[in-house]
């Protein structure tokens, strides 16, 4: 072996060792090594990088506008920690921080460029759980339902009406709240959220309007409300089903006149605020019901987005999933690969009365139990576990679970194949195939 | 402005509108930072006009719903993130994605509906490409090209 061959595979022992990406381009912007982090972070291996177009392969924010690789090897200057964005092979968007050098030969002539770059993904995710600034970009969906309410999204944000959203508890109605919010001309203003039912009343009206000095025995100075905050931007009222009568008047007026009182004030205060309510209750039974307001529901029902449950939307339950333990494997480090076909089988199974927030729970309970591989019957909750232990029996092949899956969804349309295909979100002669392809009787 | 030539085509099976997201006369690299779109229809046989648009600079939201207000019926770009692939399928927009090339090539290919080579695909994309692009149930049928004329610049 020469020593220059000694040496070059000593270089790519180091540089794979290390955890950031590293890779080296030509003065053509082909790629010429390519080390095990930056195969990690942008899904594509050595062996397909080498020699490609950096931009093919890095597919980043910045290749068209800023490329700093091109400035460094214009300027000589180097770069350090930009943060930028790169789309990997599975059309995931990930933060990363990047650094470029000037790569010179032993004669010191210039004969490329080095990129150095770290996966921010953790961090980010870190920081937007401490922030709560999930958006649109978060929703996660394949069914038509939730595509439809996509297709409605960006005209609905930009109108400025109220907005209600109607869905059970879990379905991710405040995450469509603040895309609404981060979709409209208000985005720069704050997203102020209240959950109506979880205060109680007289707390509840002088934490949305506030209250001025004296209004009350402990009130020494003023105190803005939720409205108040929300000036610029949005408000969002979550379970606006449970708020009192006594409080629905007051609300009506704001929304009627777009003006409110402050507790204890003489003046009216103007409110530039936008309104997105929410329920998990039926509130046209609750206006028969006399509990709530009909001249409120139609101030409030100006548009109305509903959320269907997951058990309506099962496609979806094996991309959330796949998200959640992408998100889970970054905030504690784990390396879970996926779901064993059992588990999916329990969850395609399952009616998730708690929604999305039900899968999540169930998805972070298993990685308490799993440190890598697939997550397995054994670390799923109980209340979940005697339902597998049964389930289990007789699955032996994908088609198993795909079997049940379509003769569980066909027992809930009762046999209807139209509407199950609709669920399925396949073509009705899709699923008669799949039907007499995996020996499944017709629902009488 | 680069010039692709003039198409004629065959065995379409509907009028068409084709955008193709477009960086230095090549499928620009990611579609959720692309400029512009080089915009083709075409009408029975024939193509009709061609035309290049800038992209909103704005987000994934406005960008769909500019795309889905010129019309397009089929976008072919570069690599895409999954949510504005998400947006643009739910405004009834084909998308064929981490496809690369030059506008010539891509547009040939798209024409004769003939993809078999990897160096349409941006490397390790092919697998996620084919799946979400539908391959061979959406496309707009095998087209022939019926001029051998094909103008570069």
């Amino acid at each position: 072996m020469t020593a220059e061959k000694k040496q070059s595979d000593t270089t790519s022992i180091i540089l794979d060792s290390i955890a950031d990406g590293v890779f080296t381009v030509d003065r053509d912007w082909k790629i010429m090594s390519f080390n095990k982090a930056a195969e990690n972070i942008t899904g594509v291996s050595r062996k397909e990088a080498i020699g490609q177009q950096c931009c093919d392969i890095f597919k980043a924010s910045i290749c068209e506008s800023h490329c700093a690789l091109r400035e460094t090897l214009q300027t000589g200057r180097q770069i350090i920690n930009k943060q930028i964005y790169i789309v990997n092979s599975s059309g995931e968007t990930i933060p990363i921080s990047i650094s470029t050098a000037l790569l010179k030969s032993k004669d010191g002539q210039i004969i490329g460029g080095v990129e150095t770059f770290r996966d921010l993904s953790t961090v980010e995710e870190l920081k937007r759980q401490l922030s709560r600034q999930y958006s649109f970009q978060d929703i996660i969906s394949k069914n038509k339902q939730i595509h439809e309410i996509f297709d409605i999204l960006p005209s609905i944000a930009e109108s400025d009406s109220t907005v209600l959203i109607e869905g059970e508890s879990g379905v991710g109605k405040e995450l469509f709240a603040r895309a609404i919010h981060n979709l409209s001309h208000r985005k720069e203003g704050p997203l102020v959220t209240i959950n109506c039912g979880a205060l109680p009343d007289t707390l509840l009206e002088s934490e949305l309007f506030g209250y001025r000095a004296g209004a009350f025995t402990d009130a020494r100075k003023d105190k803005p409300g939720r409205f108040a905050l929300a000036e610029g931007g949005t408000i969002f009222l979550d379970e606006i089903g449970d708020v009192s009568p006594a409080l629905q008047v007051r609300l009506l007026r704001v929304l009627q006149e777009r003006t409110y009182e402050p507790l204890g004030a003489t003046e009216p205060v103007r409110a530039d605020v936008r309104v997105i309510a929410a329920t998990n209750k039926n509130l046209e039974k609750q206006i028969k019901s006399g509990s709530f307001r009909d001249d409120l529901y139609y101030r409030i029902n100006v548009i109305k987005i509903k959320l269907p449950p997951l058990r309506e939307r099962r496609e979806d339950i094996p991309l959330l999933a796949e998200h959640f333990i992408s998100r889970f494997n970054k905030l504690k480090h784990k390396n879970v690969t996926g779901l064993s076909a059992e588990v999916l089988a329990i969850l395609m199974n399952h009616d998730f009365p708690g929604n999305i927030r039900e899968l999540e729970n169930i998805i972070e309970h298993a990685f308490v139990l799993n440190r890598s591989g697939d997550i397995e019957l054994r670390d799923l909750p109980e209340t979940l576990r005697p339902a597998a232990e049964n389930e289990q029996m007789g699955i032996k092949s994908l088609d198993d679970i795909e079997a049940q899956f379509i003769a569980n969804i066909l027992r809930q349309c009762h046999g209807n194949q139209t509407e199950a295909a609709r669920r399925l979100g396949m073509h009705k002669t899709t699923l008669w195939r799949k039907m007499k392809k995996l020996g499944l009787q017709r629902h009488k | 402005m680069f010039d692709f030539g003039t198409f004629l085509v065959s065995s379409m099976s509907m009028n068409k509108r084709v955008a193709i997201s477009i960086w230095n006369d090549r499928v620009s690299p990611v579609m959720d930072f692309a400029r512009q779109l080089a915009v083709i229809d075409f009408q029975n046989d024939t193509e009709t006009s061609r035309r290049i648009i800038d992209i909103p600079d704005s987000n994934h939201a406005h960008k769909a719903e500019f795309i889905k207000s010129q019309g397009i019926d089929l976008l072919i770009c570069g690599a895409i993130s999954m949510p504005l692939y998400q947006l643009l399928t739910a405004c009834h927009i084909e998308v064929r994605p981490f496809i690369r090339g030059t506008i010539q090539d891509v547009l040939m290919a798209s024409l004769n509906n003939d993809w078999h080579e990897d160096r349409f695909f941006l490397p390790g994309c092919r697998r996620n490409a084919m799946k979400l692009g539908g391959w061979g149930h959406h496309g707009h049928g095998r087209c022939r090209r019926r001029s051998k004329e094909f103008k570069e610049d």
